[in-house]
């Protein structure tokens, strides 16, 4: 009984969050009128932010809690932090958007917010493969529902519809893999997979390890597994859009690391030709496809793509160092606070899903610098960090570590690949700037002005530059944190 | 008795004609069905695997497919309405409003 209570404190920012999921939609049900729902989901958030800092000090490494069904090693500790942090984040840029759109008022929307960071929180968590692919099933059914959840717009019904197929079409092939991984070795979890599995059965092997692959390469929406990314992240409200950039990317690529270092380690011959040709193929079609997009929305999307390759570079350089997993939780850090940045702008500036397809278009740019100079600042931060030129020292120190770590492992190939197409990347990203300084608004009519973003907004994209502008200058300490968290797993 | 490879080899199949009809049919409901046919062709393997391990693992992962694929057909018949109000069809061809 008392293991129990301690593996269930050691649980406490997942349960924290579902908890609050239940509250919330409790609330939803005996309040009437209009209350604060943003503020009661924030403060669960915030519980849960707290609660990790507790916990986090009894996180050991390889230790499993609940009969070897969750992880509570420093590694789930890293990304419980990340997507508690990137949801409490999105959810104060997001929230008077929703307000103003009235997509809060139907009351469900912060709900399912919970409980799909919930099972996000649990994915990077789980050591098992069933609980691994009931968490993915919590995050992202809760996430197709908020997808649609503009329910008067059929862009978003269509983004929610495009979604569902390609997810469980996706998850299907996870789950396949996962029976295969069990015929194969008799367990599902994932430490006692890591030691069973072997070369002696290469053909089961291979399918298991390729369906798994499929699965989550899917969920970090790399190619070719992307052609759900662009037009889901297009069609889907902006707050839903920048969670999914950034949260659950961050959860996809952590269980990814995590499958394909502990419980894939011995076959790395096996899966490595395969993740680097999606890095490679990830990098390039993302950033060619963001070139001749009119749509900040839709080229955020690609630009979030190709970053995934960046990371998934990182994925390769294991060879028994830190390097690799260093870069690639720094990266992911790093990316989080400047594509929500960029996201906080970008939803200050446009207007909501019923504008049309044009509602996101660079135009809205035009003249931002002279009419709103502090937005503008702050955007041109995000996208230069984003681009990886100075000032914007936090991409490019991610991207410098994500490189050398691939080349220090014998992928200098790719790492050039990385360096020309992230050349590529300075396009479309200072485009927007160009827009934003050099081009007059043109527009004859006055663009609207929308209702003033709320202080929660204000604080948002305040600590997203303060992240960014913080990890330029001291990266060492992330660094080096994040290099402890992966040494062992 | 039957042979562990016979079942797998149904599975495949089972799994096979799922994704074909995942990628070849228009209609969103026939796409859910060929959805719902590769997770059950998945619970066949795992049966099948259980059997032969002589462990109950993955005769209950079953259990969880079978209630994750009846919380899927709630949110997709759910998100396959409200596609067909917002545009009075459901053939995926038709939901087309946005591309690259």
């Amino acid at each position: 009984m008392n293991t129990l209570w301690h593996d269930m404190s050691l649980c406490a920012p997942a349960l924290i969050m579902g908890a609050g999921a239940l509250v919330l939609m409790m609330l939803e049900v005996l309040l009437r009128g209009p209350w604060p729902r943003a503020g009661v989901a924030g403060l669960f958030l915030i519980a849960a932010l707290v609660s990790t800092l507790f916990v986090n000090q009894e996180y050991e490494v390889g230790q499993t809690i609940l009969q070897g069904f969750i992880y509570a090693d420093p590694f789930a500790a890293f990304f419980n932090l990340l997507i508690c942090g990137g949801a409490l984040l999105a959810l104060m840029i997001g929230e008077s958007y929703l307000q103003r759109e009235g997509i809060e008022a139907r009351g469900e929307y912060y709900a399912l917010y919970l409980f799909s960071t919930t099972g996000a929180l649990l994915l990077c968590n789980s050591a098992e493969l069933i609980m691994l692919f009931l968490s993915l099933e919590i995050m992202s059914m809760a996430l197709y529902c908020m997808c649609g959840s503009a329910l008067a717009v059929r862009r978003s019904a269509e983004a929610a519809l495009k979604y569902f197929f390609l997810g469980s079409f996706s998850s299907a092939f996870l789950l396949y893999g996962i029976a295969v991984l069990y015929g194969l070795t008799g367990t599902m979890q994932i430490g006692a997979i890591s030691t069973a599995i072997s070369y002696k059965e290469p053909i089961l092997a291979m399918i298991g390890v390729g369906l798994m692959i499929v699965g989550l390469v899917f969920k970090i929406g790399a190619v070719p597994f992307h052609f759900w990314a662009p037009d889901v992240y297009d069609g889907a409200p902006t707050p839903v859009t920048a969670y999914m950039a950034c949260v659950v990317k961050s959860a996809a690529i952590g269980v990814s690391i995590r499958i394909l270092w502990v419980c894939f380690g011995a076959l790395f011959p096996l899966w490595a030709g395969s993740v680097w040709t999606i890095a490679l193929l990830t990098m390039v079609v993302g950033n060619v496809f963001a070139v001749k997009q009119r749509s900040v929305k839709r080229m955020l999307a690609y630009s979030s793509i190709a970053h995934a390759g960046y990371i998934m570079m990182a994925f390769l350089a294991q060879g028994g160092t830190y390097e690799g997993g260093a870069a690639a939780l720094y990266y992911l850090v790093a990316y989080t606070v400047m594509t929500l940045g960029a996201f906080a702008v970008l939803l200050a500036v446009t207007q909501g899903p019923g504008g049309g397809a044009f509602s996101d278009d660079i135009s809205k740019f035009n003249g931002l610098g002279s009419r709103r100079p502090v937005l503008a600042i702050l955007m041109s931060l995000f996208l230069l960090s984003l681009a990886g030129i100075p000032p914007g020292m936090a991409g490019l120190l991610g991207k410098f570590y994500v490189f050398s770590a691939a080349i220090k492992s014998g992928y200098v190939g790719l790492a050039i690949v990385g360096v020309l197409s992230s050349a590529i990347s300075c396009f479309y990203y200072l485009r927007v700037i160009v827009a934003m300084y050099f081009v007059e608004d043109e527009s004859s009519e006055v663009s609207p002005v929308l209702a003033a973003p709320s202080a929660y907004f204000h604080g948002a994209i305040a600590v997203c530059a303060a992240g960014v502008v913080f990890l330029g200058i001291f990266p060492g300490w992330l660094y080096s944190f994040a290099a402890q968290v992966t040494e062992r797993f | 008795m039957v042979p562990i490879t016979h079942y797998l080899i149904l599975a495949l199949l089972m799994f096979s004609i799922g994704v074909v009809g995942v990628i070849v049919r228009r209609n969103a409901i026939v796409v859910f069905m060929c959805i719902e046919l590769m997770l059950n062709s998945v619970n066949l393997t795992f049966v099948a695997f259980s059997k032969q391990w002589g462990n109950l693992d993955g005769q209950i992962a079953v259990f969880f497919v079978m209630v994750v694929a009846a919380a899927e057909a709630a949110i997709g018949l759910a998100i396959i309405l409200s596609v067909f109000r917002a545009g009075q069809s459901i053939e995926t061809s038709d939901a087309a409003e946005l591309k690259f």
